[in-house]
């Protein structure tokens, strides 16, 4: 009889553990499912025209390899062959059944940067080897960034975009210059989060998780790691040197060097440096 | 080997032609303008090379085609080229290719290589120089009976190797080139002899001009 009773007590306690436990868990993103995926283009070709970078044909979908190319940035972040397109990752986030958790604020979407180095005394989860930050670079003065966030929140299926130039509102997925987003040089991973959780990149939608991580060359790639004043965001010869000397070339440093991430450090490269020469925080746009 | 080369340069130079674009071209005798007199021969022992960054062959003025800002569009501007030639004999004849001189001032090399058939050449600076109409240099040859030489977009001996100039003007790829077969097609190499054989050739470059 007892122990028919202990039966009866432990098959409640499991229900109640399910009924609790199973909603709640249906809210939580599940790192095993959700992802981020780079793109470039219109984020929704079939719908309306995209917003505010009018090109004479219309925008394609770009995922994958063909939009990784164009991850590359000018610490003035000033467009052009600076982050085009509307370089971005798709941020999909999805609970333990698979669901998309809806509503996740954007500011809970995060590319994390610890803002400097070591070196600097920056610390935390983030790049630590992206420099984002005033302390070391006052003049001219650049923003301290520390999460590169989302374009807005989640929608139904749990999808939102990390627009690099910075996000449009009302149009995730489009890019629109954000003043407050420079940086300068680059790491070998920079980190997305989604409220505290870590997530795993793909190279395609179709991709398995951890086919991806997320990079974006910087055209200021050299100098500023240290606690020298005002090298950390700038393009400088020093920077185009490093690329008129390095065309041709193939060596460990020659993939950051490599903008447009095609055959190498080539001529190509070089325009686009030429391009962003001597830009920094307050030059061509202040802010 | 040489046929998808011979291809492209007939798509280049026939098919291709009538698409407004900047301007690519070879001048043999001197006049700075691209026409049925630039012939190569024995007694030829230079090649000029001339971009229009700013008019089509034609002088049709042409615009910046992909810009960030479509109502103040950047000047297609200069900072940088590179150009792949490549000779066909043409019946008889040879062609042997000798130094680059640059005429821009751009002194950083930014590749080059040459063998068979086919000469690469590229050099860029840190700066633009305006739009328009500049000699990017002379190059030396030596001939032997009348072949003809052409641009082409790529070649098989270095696969970085393209015909392209690099400006402020953004570009196709968004990378502030602009290419050979993607952002201009108008290219014209020299012209055959009258004296050469009546080659299919020699008829399409007639037709071409």
């Amino acid at each position: 009889m007892r122990e028919r009773w202990r039966l009866v007590v432990a098959l409640l306690v499991l229900l109640i553990i399910q009924g609790i436990a199973g909603p709640a868990l249906a809210g939580v993103p599940d790192i095993s499912r959700s992802y981020y995926v780079p793109q470039a283009g219109d984020p929704d070709p079939a719908g309306a025209p995209a917003g505010s970078f009018s090109i004479e044909a219309p925008m394609a979908l770009t995922e994958g390899t063909a939009a990784i190319r164009l991850f590359r940035m000018c610490p003035n972040n000033d467009g052009g062959s600076s982050l085009p397109n509307n370089a971005r990752i798709k941020v999909v986030v999805l609970d333990v059944n698979g669901n998309g958790v809806p509503n996740v604020a954007a500011g809970d979407v995060c590319i994390l940067l610890n803002g400097g180095t070591a070196a600097q005394n920056f610390s935390g989860i983030g790049a630590d080897s992206v420099i984002a930050n005033s302390q070391f670079n006052p003049s001219p003065l650049c923003p301290d960034v520390r999460c590169i966030a989302a374009d807005g929140p989640t929608n139904g299926g749990g999808v939102t975009f990390i627009t690099f130039t910075g996000g449009t509102p009302g149009t995730p997925g489009i890019g629109t210059r954000n003043p407050l987003r420079k940086m300068g040089h680059y790491d070998t991973e920079l980190p997305v989060y989604v409220v505290g959780f870590k997530l795993s990149g793909r190279l395609t939608t179709g991709s398995a998780n951890g086919t991806y991580t997320l990079r974006i060359k910087n055209i200021d790639w050299t100098g500023g790691l240290g606690t020298t004043l005002n090298q950390g965001e700038a393009v400088t010869v020093t920077d185009f040197n490093g690329i008129a000397n390095g065309i041709g070339i193939n060596n460990a440093i020659s993939y950051w060097k490599d903008f447009d991430t095609l055959s190498g450090v080539t001529a190509t490269d070089l325009n686009i440096i030429t391009s962003h020469l001597n830009h920094d925080c307050d030059s061509p746009n202040n802010p | 080997m040489k046929s998808p080369h011979i291809l492209l340069a007939l798509l280049l130079g026939v098919v291709a032609a009538p698409v407004a674009g900047q301007s690519l071209f070879l001048d043999v005798n001197g006049d700075g303008r691209s026409d049925g007199s630039d012939v190569l021969n024995a007694g030829v022992t230079s090649v000029d090379v001339y971009l229009d960054t700013s008019h089509s062959m034609d002088g049709a003025p042409v615009p910046c085609a992909k810009s960030e800002h479509p109502d103040q569009p950047e000047q297609i501007t200069i900072n940088s080229y590179t150009f792949i030639l490549s000779w066909e004999p043409v019946g008889t004849g040879s062609l042997t290719y000798g130094a680059w001189t640059d005429n821009m001032g751009f002194a950083i090399g930014v590749g080059g290589t040459q063998k068979g058939r086919d000469f690469w050449t590229g050099y860029a600076a840190p700066f633009y120089l305006a739009p328009g109409k500049h000699k990017l240099g002379t190059l030396g040859v030596t001939v032997t009976g009348t072949p003809v030489l052409q641009f082409l977009a790529s070649t098989p001996i270095d696969n970085t190797a393209m015909t392209s100039f690099g400006s402020a003007c953004l570009g196709s790829d968004y990378d502030n080139t602009m290419k050979l077969g993607s952002d201009f097609l108008d290219a014209r190499g020299t012209s055959p002899s009258d004296d050469a054989p009546r080659t299919v050739w020699r008829a399409i470059q007639a037709i071409s001009r």
